[in-house]
C-alpha cells in the first residue's frame, strides 16, 4: 500500500498544492481561533475560490483548512478560555490555569508538538489503513451510539473537580436544555414557548462561547484592571519544545493519539468526545503531585494529542465509504463531488493519483502548520500580557460579534448572553460549565441512540445490547469508569 | 445681454434634463449594489453548498457582485420569518432560498406559525430532488419495489426503514405507503441525516432508506445501492431506468425536495423580473449546470402562477395527509 501511495508523494510539491496547503493552514489557523466562526464555515467559504483549482489542489486546500481549523480552536482555549471550536473545549480547563500560571508559552509548545504529531499519525493511519478501518464505521448503530454518548458522559464524573455532585448536575442541566426544540420522532417543539429561535434547540457554538469565553469576559472585568492574565511581563521566544519538554508527558501524548485515531472513526461522534475520554482517562492514571484542574501539563498534551489525532481518521468513512462524520467533512464531501469525484473504493481504484496526493496534503499541512501555528501562537499569546481591563470587554465584544458573524441569528446572541452569565456564575461556585457543555453536546446522540435502539429491539434493548459485540466492549468501559469515580471518591474522603 | 439670459435658461434648461434623465436612468437601473443572497441553514448543508456554487454565475448574470449569508435557526424559519418581512423599499437587494416541504412545517398546528405560502414572493424554482426508496444491492429478500412490499406484507413490523426527521419529506413518503398499501407496516427509525441513513443502512441496522436521489447517486453508482423506485410522477432524468413508485406499485406516492427562491413581498413587479430572469440565466450558464450535474442536483426553471399552483397543491396535499397527526 505504501508503495502505491509513495509514487503520488512527488505531486504535493507542486507550486499549487504548496500554496492551497499555506492558504488552508492559515485560514483554518485564524478562523478556528476565532470563537464563534467554526472549521466548517471556513470550508465552506473556501469553495468558491478552489472552483478554479485542480480536484487535488481544491482537496489539498480543504483538508489543510480542516486541520489547522481544529488545531487554532486551540489558541483561545489555552490562551483565553475561549475554545473556538468544541474540539478543544477540554484544552481551556488545563491550557488556560497553565496561562494563568505565567506558563503560556509551555502550553502553546506541547500543544504545537502534540497537535501536529496527533495530526502527522493520523494523516498516515488515513493514508495506509483507511479500507479496512472504514468498516469500523459501520459496526455503530443506534445501540452502539447510546453507549458511545453514555461513556463521555460518564467522563463528567471525572473532570468535575470540585464535587462528584456539582458535576452531574452540571452535566444533568446540559441533558435539559438538549431536550429544547422540535422533537425530530415526534415534530413536537418541545420547551420552545412559541420563540422560532428555540425550534432547532440550544446551539452548540453560542453555547461554547457563552460559557467558555463570555463568561471568562466578565470574569476578566473583576479585580485589578492593571493585572494581566499571565502574571508575566514579557514571552519567551522558546517556541519549540526540547526532550526535556516532552518526556514528562510522553505517556499521556501516546493515550491522547491513540484515543483520537480510535475514537474518530466513529461518524458524528467522534471529535466532540474524543478529547474528553482522553482527558478523563488520564485524570485516572494521576499520580500524587499531579495538579489536574490547576494547570497539569498532561491532561493538556492528552487533550490537544487527541483532538488532532480524530482529523484523519474522520475523513476515512466520508472518503471510503462516502459518509461524512461531521460537517466539515460533510462540506469536503460537497467540495469532491464539485469536482467531479465521487466517493467510495471507486476513488481509490480510478483516480488513485487523487486521493493520495490529497492524503499526502493532508499529511504535509500538518507539517506545515507546525511553522505557522507556533509563530501565529506567540503572537495571540501577546494578548495575556495586556491588561485586563481592556482584554475582558475586548473578549465580551468579541463573543458577541462572533456569535452574530457566525449565524447571522439574533436569538443565538440572546442566548449566548444568557449562558455566559449561567457559566459566570456556575465557575463561582464550583460546578462544571464542560459538565453543562457534554450533556448539552451527547443529549442529542444519547436520545436518538436511545429512541431508534427501543424500536429496532421491539423495546427488549437490554438483550439486543448483549448481542453485539461492539455493545458490551463499551459497556465494560463506561461501568470500569464509574466504578473508578467512586473508588476516587472513597480515596479524596480517606485523604 | 438679453441672449446671454437667453442662452443660461437654455443652459440651465438643458442642465436640468440632464439630471432628471440622470435620476431617471439610476432609478431604472436596478440592481444598484450588491445583492445578498440568505441562506435559512448554517454553513454545510446542501442548500448552502447550491448557493456558493451558485453565486459567482448569478453575480454575472446581474452585473453586481453576490454575496451569501448564512442565517440558521428554527428550522429555516428564523430566517423565513425575516423574508415574510423583508420591506420591498429597504430590502430590494435580498433574496432568500426557501425548502420544500420544509416549510410546510407552518401547517402543524404545534408551531403556532403565522405564515403561509401568500407570506412569500415567490421567484423562481431552482432545484428539485424526488425522493427514492435504496436497499443494499445484492440483499436476497428483496431488490424492486414489488418484491419489496410482498416481504413487508409478509413480515409486518420486521423491515426498518431509515428516514430523516418525522414529518420530513421520506418519512411523508412511508407514511403515504403506510396509509395506501394495505397490510404495508414497517419501523421507521430516525437516522435524521443522509450520512446517519448511509451508515445504518450499509451496518445492517436498516433493512431500506428513503432519501433524496442526488446524494445517493454515488452510492449506486458505486454497485453499492439499489434504488427500488422514484417518487416522483415522471422518472428521474438521473436514474432513466428505474421504476416510478406508481409505475411500480400502482399507488401514487410522490414526495420530493425542492429549493425556490424568493424576494421581498411587495417588491415592484419589475423589479421581480430582473430578479427572476437574472437567477434563470445564470442557471441556463453551461458551466454552472455542468458543476450541478456533477453533484446529481436537478435544476427547475419554474415561475409564476406555475409555482404557484404547484406549491397551493403540494401544501394541500401535506394539509391532507396531517403528518403531525401521524401514528408513529
Amino acid at each position: 500500500m505504501i508503495d502505491d501511495s509513495l509514487i503520488y508523494l512527488v505531486n504535493i510539491l507542486s507550486l499549487n498544492n504548496l500554496f492551497a496547503m499555506l492558504l488552508g493552514v492559515s485560514v483554518g489557523l485564524i478562523i478556528g481561533a476565532i470563537p464563534g466562526l467554526s472549521p466548517p464555515m471556513a470550508i465552506a467559504l473556501l469553495i468558491p475560490v478552489s472552483f478554479s483549482f485542480s480536484p487535488e489542489t481544491a482537496l489539498i486546500l480543504m483538508v489543510s483548512c480542516f486541520a489547522a481549523g481544529i488545531y487554532g480552536g486551540s489558541f483561545s482555549a489555552i490562551l483565553l478560555r475561549a475554545p473556538g471550536t468544541s474540539a478543544s473545549a477540554a484544552s481551556a480547563i488545563e491550557g488556560y490555569e497553565l496561562t494563568k500560571r505565567g506558563k503560556a508559552i509551555e502550553a502553546i509548545r506541547i500543544s504545537a508538538f502534540a497537535s501536529v504529531i496527533g495530526g502527522l499519525l493520523s494523516g498516515f493511519v488515513l493514508l495506509l489503513l483507511s479500507p479496512p478501518l472504514a468498516l469500523i464505521s459501520l459496526w455503530f448503530g443506534p445501540a452502539e451510539y447510546f453507549l458511545v454518548a453514555l461513556l463521555g458522559l460518564s467522563a463528567i464524573a471525572s473532570v468535575s473537580f470540585g464535587s462528584v455532585w456539582k458535576g452531574l448536575i452540571s452535566g444533568l442541566l446540559g441533558l435539559c436544555l438538549s431536550t429544547v426544540g422540535v422533537d425530530h420522532f415526534s415534530s413536537y417543539p418541545r420547551f420552545t414557548y412559541d420563540f422560532i429561535g428555540l425550534e432547532s434547540g440550544i446551539g452548540i457554538m453560542p453555547t461554547i462561547i457563552g460559557l467558555f469565553a463570555f463568561a471568562q469576559g466578565l470574569q476578566l472585568c473583576e479585580g485589578d484592571p492593571h493585572s494581566n492574565i499571565s502574571g508575566l511581563k514579557k514571552l519567551s521566544w522558546r517556541i519549540w519544545p526540547t526532550l526535556s519538554d516532552i518526556a514528562p508527558v510522553k505517556w499521556s501524548l501516546v493515550r491522547g493519539w491513540l484515543c483520537g485515531l480510535v475514537v474518530g472513526i466513529i461518524p458524528a461522534a467522534g471529535g466532540s468526545i474524543a478529547q474528553w475520554i482522553a482527558y478523563s482517562w488520564e485524570i485516572r492514571r494521576a499520580k500524587p503531585g499531579d495538579q489536574f484542574g490547576k494547570g497539569e501539563i498532561k491532561g493538556l498534551a492528552a487533550t490537544e494529542g487527541s483532538n488532532n489525532g480524530v482529523t484523519g481518521t474522520s475523513l476515512i468513512p466520508m472518503f471510503v465509504l462516502g459518509i461524512p462524520g461531521g460537517i466539515s467533512a460533510a462540506v469536503i464531501l460537497g467540495a469532491l463531488t464539485i469536482h467531479g469525484l465521487q466517493p467510495g473504493m471507486r476513488l481509490f481504484k480510478n483516480h488513485p493519483e487523487v486521493i493520495y496526493t490529497i492524503m499526502w496534503g493532508f499529511i504535509g499541512a500538518n507539517i506545515l502548520m507546525a511553522f505557522v501555528a507556533v509563530i501565529l501562537a506567540r503572537g495571540y499569546a501577546y494578548l495575556t500580557l495586556f491588561p485586563r481591563g481592556i482584554i475582558g470587554p475586548l473578549v465580551i465584544v468579541f463573543s458577541i460579534v462572533g456569535v452574530y458573524a457566525g449565524s447571522n441569528n439574533v436569538y443565538d446572541v440572546w442566548l449566548m448572553m444568557a449562558l455566559g452569565v449561567l457559566g459566570y456564575f456556575m465557575e463561582k461556585h464550583d460546578f462544571s460549565p464542560a459538565g453543562v457543555l457534554l450533556g448539552l453536546v451527547l443529549g442529542p446522540i444519547a436520545e436518538d441512540g436511545m429512541r431508534n435502539l427501543l424500536i429496532i429491539s421491539d423495546y427488549q434493548p437490554l438483550s439486543f445490547i448483549l448481542s453485539r459485540p461492539v455493545s458490551v466492549v463499551i459497556l465494560i468501559c463506561i461501568i470500569s469508569i464509574i466504578g473508578f469515580s467512586f473508588k476516587k471518591n472513597k480515596g479524596t474522603k480517606e485523604v | 445681454m438679453y441672449s446671454n439670459f437667453q442662452s443660461k435658461v437654455v443652459f440651465i434648461a438643458v442642465a436640468l434634463s440632464v439630471v432628471f434623465t440622470a435620476t431617471k436612468i439610476k432609478a431604472e437601473q436596478y440592481p444598484k449594489g450588491p445583492i445578498t443572497m440568505v441562506v435559512p441553514w448554517k454553513p454545510g448543508g446542501g442548500t448552502d453548498r447550491t448557493a456558493r456554487l451558485f453565486a459567482p454565475y448569478l453575480s454575472k448574470a446581474l452585473g453586481v457582485p453576490v454575496k451569501v449569508i448564512n442565517m440558521g435557526g428554527g428550522g429555516g424559519w428564523v430566517a423565513w420569518s425575516k423574508m415574510a418581512k423583508w420591506d420591498p423599499k429597504k430590502d430590494d437587494h435580498t433574496i432568500g432560498w426557501v425548502n420544500f416541504p420544509h416549510m410546510l412545517s407552518y401547517l402543524n398546528p404545534k408551531m403556532k406559525n403565522k405564515n403561509n405560502l401568500d407570506s412569500f414572493n415567490f421567484l423562481t424554482g431552482h432545484s428539485i430532488d424526488p425522493c427514492t426508496w435504496l436497499v443494499r444491492e445484492g440483499d436476497k429478500r428483496f431488490q424492486t419495489l414489488p418484491e419489496f412490499i410482498a416481504y413487508v406484507k409478509a413480515h409486518p413490523n420486521k423491515i426498518t426503514i431509515s428516514v430523516g426527521g418525522f414529518g420530513s419529506d421520506d418519512h411523508q413518503a412511508v407514511a403515504f405507503a403506510e396509509k395506501f398499501i394495505p397490510g404495508f407496516k414497517v419501523k421507521k427509525i430516525f437516522g435524521n441525516n443522509d450520512a446517519k441513513k448511509l451508515q445504518e443502512l450499509y451496518g445492517k441496522t436498516a433493512d431500506a432508506v428513503g432519501g433524496n436521489i442526488s446524494y445517493f447517486v454515488p452510492h449506486m453508482l458505486e454497485g453499492k445501492l439499489r434504488p427500488l423506485a422514484v417518487l416522483g410522477k415522471q422518472r428521474s432524468n438521473q436514474l432513466p431506468t428505474v421504476p416510478t413508485f406508481e409505475e411500480a406499485s400502482g399507488v401514487k406516492n410522490y414526495n420530493f425536495a425542492a429549493r425556490v427562491l424568493v424576494a421581498a413581498p411587495g417588491l415592484p413587479d419589475e423589479k421581480g423580473k430582473v430578479l427572476t430572469a437574472a437567477i434563470q440565466k445564470a442557471m441556463d450558464t453551461p458551466e454552472y449546470g455542468i458543476r450541478e450535474l456533477r453533484g446529481h442536483n436537478t435544476l427547475w426553471k419554474v415561475d409564476g402562477t406555475k409555482l404557484k399552483d404547484f406549491l397551493t397543491a403540494l401544501a394541500a396535499t401535506v394539509g391532507k395527509v396531517k403528518f403531525w397527526d401521524l401514528p408513529k
